[in-house]
């Protein structure tokens, strides 16, 4: 039923302008009930169901927008939920994810937690290791890291990794750490750990935003 | 042109009040078709969401009993007055007030709500200065100032960290004991121990303290927001 906002108009007679106010008023009531109760229901027109909207929307100064955009992250190729700040600002995709060893989630805020499971740390003489997060366009990159914690696990071969590891640095590419042998009565200071272990991390930063 | 809910008047006849009824039919389609699919939309899109915009508001809505509900609003914590998406939601029959999306953004102490509603985490660091004895880190962050409104901690893991990543080894072993916020001063606590890794083979001197630590903490919040 056609919508007329020029209607009635003043040339028509009184009953043909009947017909077209109670087109009016029929169409009206069919846009009142897209995802809202039934203006003659209680309560008359509380919304039962969002839509996101796909779109790729601009911001005021004073606006937040929610939208749905195919996901840029997610493995899934999936429609997420996503929140754009004001000013045209970050981007907050927030509804995707990836489960797996190494994963990641962005929170509501741009929060962005990664982790790696079980990572395999092959020997090393001077003790030192470097962990980089995987690049794969599956996995966002950190635009600022904030914490990170490292600890170690046993390998298949070792019930003991007889190792403790010291978290040093952290770039949003990457993670370092010192690992030492845990301490040999009768052996003078810390000694480097040499033998292959296995490591955990959670790390903690800003999202992409885009 | 303005909309007017007296017209048509009781007593007047149609053909008098043609216009303004006329100009109300105009004002309710460019009301309606803002942020929406058109009235005259015939492709099936008319009343559809084209945009979902939240205006910054002033105060909290008081939300329907037993509903959700989202909007913006402008929150000043942790150093920063930003526009995020309050929601209220009910239980046990208390409105909820919590952010969805405000954070502090920072290595030191930083913090952001989680999307369940009634959790937050706060990360940061912290330096250590006293080695085979019990000691307690204090957050000198202000709750419900420098943090949300939090009830209590809930969970708390620190570790600790090499200040130089070849020639520093910490040679020490940190514990996490216990966490609380202090009901006399309204800061979060967290208290660990701290051991030399061998009390005769450590390297651990005055000169290679304070040791360096991090933690990580998941709180529980009502609103009050």
């Amino acid at each position: 039923m056609a919508y007329r906002n020029t209607k009635p108009s003043l040339t028509d007679r009184e009953r043909s302008g009947c017909v077209f106010i109670q087109q009016n008023f029929a169409t009206l009531n069919e846009y009142f009930e897209v995802n809202h109760n039934p203006i003659n229901l209680q309560p008359p027109g509380h919304k039962f169901l969002e839509f996101y909207p796909i779109a790729d929307p601009a911001t005021a100064a004073d606006q937040l927008e929610l939208y749905g955009r195919t996901g840029v992250y997610g493995a899934l190729n999936t429609i997420e939920l996503c929140m754009r700040r004001p000013s045209n600002g970050d981007i907050n995709e927030f509804t995707s994810s990836q489960t797996g060893d190494e994963g990641w989630y962005q929170l509501p805020s741009g929060i962005l937690i990664k982790w790696k499971w079980n990572e395999p740390i092959a020997a090393a003489s001077s003790g030192i290791q470097t962990f980089t997060w995987n690049n794969a366009a599956n996995f966002p990159a950190f635009s600022a890291i904030y914490q990170v914690f490292v600890w170690a696990s046993p390998d298949a071969a070792a019930t003991d990794p007889n190792v403790q590891l010291y978290e040093y640095d952290e770039t949003v590419t990457q993670v370092q750490w010192t690992g030492w042998n845990r301490d040999t009565p009768g052996v003078v200071g810390p000694a480097i750990v040499t033998n292959a272990y296995k490591v955990n991390i959670i790390a903690i930063g800003k999202g992409p935003g885009v | 042109m303005p909309f007017d809910n007296t017209v048509p008047a009781a007593n007047i006849g149609l053909n008098q009040t043609i216009v303004p009824m006329q100009e109300n039919f105009d004002a309710i389609q460019t009301a309606f078709d803002i942020n929406h699919g058109s009235l005259t939309d015939i492709q099936g899109n008319a009343g559809k969401h084209t945009k979902v915009s939240f205006l910054e508001k002033a105060v909290n809505f008081i939300p329907l009993f037993g509903s959700y509900t989202l909007f913006g609003r402008k929150i000043n914590l942790g150093g920063t007055d930003t526009l995020e998406l309050i929601e209220i939601f009910r239980h046990n029959a208390q409105n909820i007030a919590t952010s969805l999306t405000k954070a502090k953004f920072d290595a030191n102490f930083g913090w952001t709500y989680l999307d369940s509603g009634f959790l937050v985490m706060v990360w940061g660091d912290f330096a250590i200065n006293l080695v085979d004895q019990a000691q307690t880190i204090t957050l000198n962050q202000v709750i419900g100032t420098d943090l949300p409104p939090i009830d209590n901690v809930i969970y708390a893991h620190a570790q600790l960290r090499s200040k130089t990543i070849s020639t520093d080894p910490v040679d020490a072993v940190i514990y996490p004991r216990n966490y609380f916020i202090d009901p006399i001063t309204n800061l979060i606590k967290i208290q660990i121990t701290v051991r030399k890794r061998s009390a005769y083979n450590s390297s651990i001197t005055a000169s290679t303290l304070p040791l360096r630590g991090n933690y990580l903490l998941i709180c529980n919040t009502s609103g009050g927001l």
